[in-house]
This record gives structure tokens, sequence and C-alpha cells, in this order.
């Protein structure tokens, strides 16, 4: 199947370009990817492809390849978002960042009372920081939070060291 | 969705409770045994990447005008692609 996926580097102010760059043949397929002032495209033409949410995947691994390495480069952190993917005969899916799942409903009190302690508490900062990464963060979506839960248990430690010593 | 986040939401929102509920001494360790064991090595989803996880896609977050304008700008990109390639 080939899809096109097209996104940012960002910063987008960096007006980040690169490439053509090609992986794959003619047995595996084919993923371009290219960058013009910040606007980033990946052309993917992948038999395996079972979907517009491995494309999305696949070309947001694929973009962040090109632009780690930029960065590495030239020293600078550039990252990547890709934002919507189109089907081969053009259907469009835009992606966004909220999982219905997670939302809290009404979330004004959660919304207060975790401000209130993000304020009081550096370990519950950090938490919440970790946490908010994980949701658009598919590759490193356990990694952050298993640091954000690692926070909360600092935050007890350090309360129970405090109330020790 | 992936487990970890689940997670993850449940037991920052019972650390937002202890605080504003102020927890009796027994109930804030039952708390800090359950964070400890999320942490444990043989959680699951510590090392995990779930590849299929759904995205969530605009139309759940945002309006339609939003959606237009990202899309207006996706086909300029691509009539800028046919033009190159």
């Amino acid at each position: 199947m080939r899809y096109l996926a097209t996104g940012r580097v960002l910063p987008e102010r960096a007006y980040v370009s690169f490439g053509p760059v090609y992986w794959g043949n003619e047995d595996t397929g084919r993923i371009t990817a290219f960058s013009d002032s910040g606007q980033l495209s990946v052309s993917l033409d992948l038999p395996d492809l079972d979907g517009y949410i491995s494309a999305y995947l696949a070309a947001e691994h694929f973009a962040q390849i090109a632009v780690s390495a930029l960065g590495f480069s030239l020293g600078s952190g550039y990252s990547v978002e890709i934002i919507q993917v189109f089907e081969e005969d053009g259907t469009p899916h835009v992606f966004g960042v909220r999982h219905k799942e997670l939302v809290y409903n009404p979330h004004l009190d959660i919304f207060n009372h975790a401000i209130r302690l993000a304020s009081e508490d550096v370990y519950f900062r950090l938490a919440l920081r970790d946490y908010v990464r994980a949701i658009n963060d598919s590759t490193d979506c356990a990694t952050y939070c298993y640091r954000a839960i690692e926070a909360i248990q600092s935050s007890f430690t350090f309360h129970e060291n405090k109330k020790d010593g | 969705m992936h487990a970890a986040l689940g997670a993850t939401r449940d037991a920052i929102n019972d650390t937002i409770k202890m605080m504003w509920l102020h927890y009796s001494g027994h109930k804030v360790k039952q708390l800090y045994a359950a964070i400890r064991s999320l942490l444990a090595t043989d959680n699951h989803w510590l090392n995990s990447v779930d590849t299929s996880r759904p995205m969530p896609t605009l139309s759940d977050t945002a309006t339609g005008q939003r959606q237009d304008r990202q899309l207006a700008r996706s086909e300029l990109q691509c009539s800028w692609l046919r033009e190159t390639s």
C-alpha cells in the first residue's frame, strides 16, 4: 500500500530542509523523506503496511532517523511531528493528541488540583510532564510512563525522608 | 491504548486524591506500595512498545475549521511533491 504522510520538523521557525532521503529497494518497498523549510513529507510504498496507523508510525520512525542525524550533525534539538496521513485513494487522516479514554469529565477539578499540586511538588510536576509526553510518543510511551510513576515514588520517598530526618 | 498510560493516569489521580482528601497514614502506605509494585521489573508494559495502539485523530480534538486548514496545507504540499518528483 502507498501512503503519504505530512508534518513538521520542529521547531518550525528553524526552517529545516533536507533530502530527499531514500530507504529500501524494489523488493522491500521504498520510503522517501524530505523537508522543505520545516514542512516534512514522507512517502511510503511498502507492501507490509496494514493501515494508516502503521503508516503513521513508520513515517514518524523514518523521519526521525533523518531529523535526528541532522540534529546531531548541527548540534540542534530538532524533533518530528507527523500530522496527517493520506491513503492511496486520497482519504486523509489528521492526527490529534487526545485519547478519549484518558479524559476526566468534568476536567476542571482535576485541572485545579493538578496545577496546585504540581506547583508545590517538583516530583509531581515531573510526573505530569512525562505522562503528557507519553500520550503522544508511541515509541517511548512505556518509558515515559515508567518515569512518571518513578517520579511519584520519589515524591513519597522525599516526604518520608523529610519526616524521618 | 497502551496499558502503561492507564496505569500512570491512575497513579497520578491517586496521588492527587491522597493530597486533597488527606489520606490516613495507612492509606498512604498502601498507595506507596502500589506505586512501587508498578515499577517492578515483571510488569509487562515496562519494556513494551505497542505499535498497534490507535492514535487519536484530530476529529476527536479540534474544530472542522482547523482540520480544513491542515488539509489545505497538505494539498499544497502534495501538489508541490508531484511537481518536483
